[in-house]
């Protein structure tokens, strides 16, 4: 996994209206953090992609439809940037493996991961 | 409501579950699938068999759907434990994913999750699970819910590829079986004879297929049959959108039985009967004190609805009934001969099996249905 930068992209932190890109409500420290602790973890996908998800799924970000706790990454160009997403509504969902140390470790509930994984939040 | 229940608690740490002739499949948090001999299940639960009223409690739970519970057994819950429970195991395999919806058709499973749809084949032999057989990827996005029918088709709420059929023309799905036929993030799906409605970000789409004919018709012309049968899958659907219903705004629909129900903007709860003569189709509703609903879903007994925090059972226009408060997830069967009337609700440390049984016998008018009003699968 390559590396050259992390970016905080504008269009999620007021860039873009929310109906069209979902937008973080902590500050950038906490969006790097999360995202330093998935890369350390290793908290990735088939595709290379980051994941973390917010303790006891807290508000880390928003939609339109509400709250948002869970994380994503990409990369592109060896940049990275992350965004909060919805699987239920963005119809995407991190990997089974990462959701399962997530509730081993006590940092979301069984209810929750299991609610991630059928796109009920 | 007023219901009876008997359940069967079963000790351990599980994600998923499925009941389908006499095996009881559980996928384990180390992403093991188990299948368990069902009858076996309640021999443990039930303990000495002997005991009086056993015999009659046994035959309930083995085929709960075409019997009535006897009042002396209502409220009752057994228990298993883990190290008892695998007495009953009779096949595990490791399917190395958190499934996000399992179902079983014709001797086949469907594993949906984030690596896409995998297909697992099961042999049977004696009534007991023998064997899984080839486990094959049949679509490779992210997946959320799947809906098998009749001739192999499947539908797949596949997030953000939309709903996806699979209609196979021979044994095995090539590229061309594959269609992505609504393009809006989808995670939820139901495909009830020739209705397919998915359930999107952008509203709820109606698919309506071209009905597969009976073989009985052709009994002396099965080269004709097959052919008709193929040029039948290889037809588009008609596909339009449920917006309304009685005025309010559909969110999502799902099948029960004979019936259609939708989940309206307002959190009411309708449903009207799969009718020919849609003339004669009167909607009930029931609206659920609710800010928002998580899904819904319906059995023989009632529908569930699944808020933040409670499993509701609404039954007939008058009022619910609190199943749960302190559950996971959970799934009915509502195309399942012997299984229409079972809940099954997984905890943090168990799986809670119940049998229930509405008190109410005005199924037409509740938010169930009757076994007799539906064609059921024949499982085997």
């Amino acid at each position: 996994m390559k590396f050259s930068a992390y970016k905080v992209n504008h269009v999620h932190r007021g860039g873009l209206p929310i109906h069209q890109k979902s937008q973080w409500t902590v500050p950038e420290w906490d969006e790097l953090r999360l995202f330093l602790m998935g890369y350390d973890r290793n908290w990735v996908d088939g595709k290379n992609n980051i994941w973390n998800v917010a303790q006891n799924m807290g508000a880390i970000g928003r939609d339109t439809a509400g709250d948002l706790s869970v994380a994503k990454y990409v990369c592109n160009q060896n940049e990275w940037h992350g965004y909060t997403v919805s699987p239920k509504r963005n119809g995407d969902k991190p990997p089974s493996e990462v959701v399962k140390t997530w509730v081993a470790e006590g940092i979301i509930k069984k209810k929750d991961g299991t609610n991630i994984m059928q796109g009920k939040v | 409501m007023d219901i009876s229940t008997v359940s069967i608690e079963i000790e351990g740490d599980y994600l998923s579950s499925f009941i389908y002739s006499g095996v009881l499949f559980l996928v384990d948090m180390d992403f093991k699938l188990n299948s368990y001999s069902w009858d076996r299940v309640v021999n443990l639960a039930l303990g000495n068999k002997f005991r009086i009223g056993n015999s009659d409690l046994r035959k309930y739970l083995l085929n709960s759907s075409r019997n009535k519970i006897k009042e002396k057994f209502n409220g009752r819950r057994y228990f298993i434990t883990k190290r008892d429970l695998q007495k009953a195991n009779e096949r595990s395999i490791y399917i190395g994913v958190w499934p996000s919806d399992i179902n079983l058709y014709r001797n086949t499973i469907y594993i949906a999750s984030e690596a896409g749809v995998n297909t697992i084949h099961i042999k049977w032999e004696m009534g007991n699970l023998t064997e899984y057989k080839s486990n094959v990827k049949i679509w490779d996005c992210p997946s959320f819910r799947i809906s098998p029918n009749s001739f192999y088709r499947l539908a797949i709420a596949s997030g953000q590829e939309g709903l996806v059929t699979v209609i196979p023309q021979k044994k095995y799905v090539e590229d061309k079986d594959v269609k992505v036929r609504v393009k809006s993030v989808c995670t939820d799906c139901d495909w009830y004879k020739n209705r397919l409605v998915a359930n999107t970000v952008g509203g709820v789409s109606v698919l309506d297929f071209e009905p597969i004919p009976d073989i009985k018709d052709y009994e002396n012309h099965i080269e004709e049959y097959w052919r008709i049968v193929n040029q039948v899958k290889l037809e588009d659907p008609l596909q339009g959108n449920i917006k309304k219903i009685d005025n309010k705004t559909v969110v999502n629909s799902w099948f029960g039985g004979n019936k259609e129900f939708f989940l309206t903007e307002d959190m009411t709860i309708a449903f009207r009967t799969l009718n020919p003569d849609q003339q004669n189709n009167k909607t009930l509703m029931y609206q659920i004190e609710e800010d928002s609903i998580v899904t819904a879903r319906t059995a023989t007994f009632g529908t569930v609805v699944e808020t933040k925090d409670t499993l509701k059972l609404i039954g007939q226009e008058n009022g619910f009934h609190t199943l749960d408060n302190d559950f996971v997830t959970w799934r009915v069967f509502p195309r399942s001969k012997y299984y229409a009337n079972q809940i099954h609700i997984i905890k943090d440390k168990s799986i809670v099996i119940s049998a229930i049984d509405p008190k109410n016998d005005n199924l037409e008018a509740s938010f169930g249905f009757s076994l007799g009003d539906v064609e059921l699968d024949k499982e085997l």
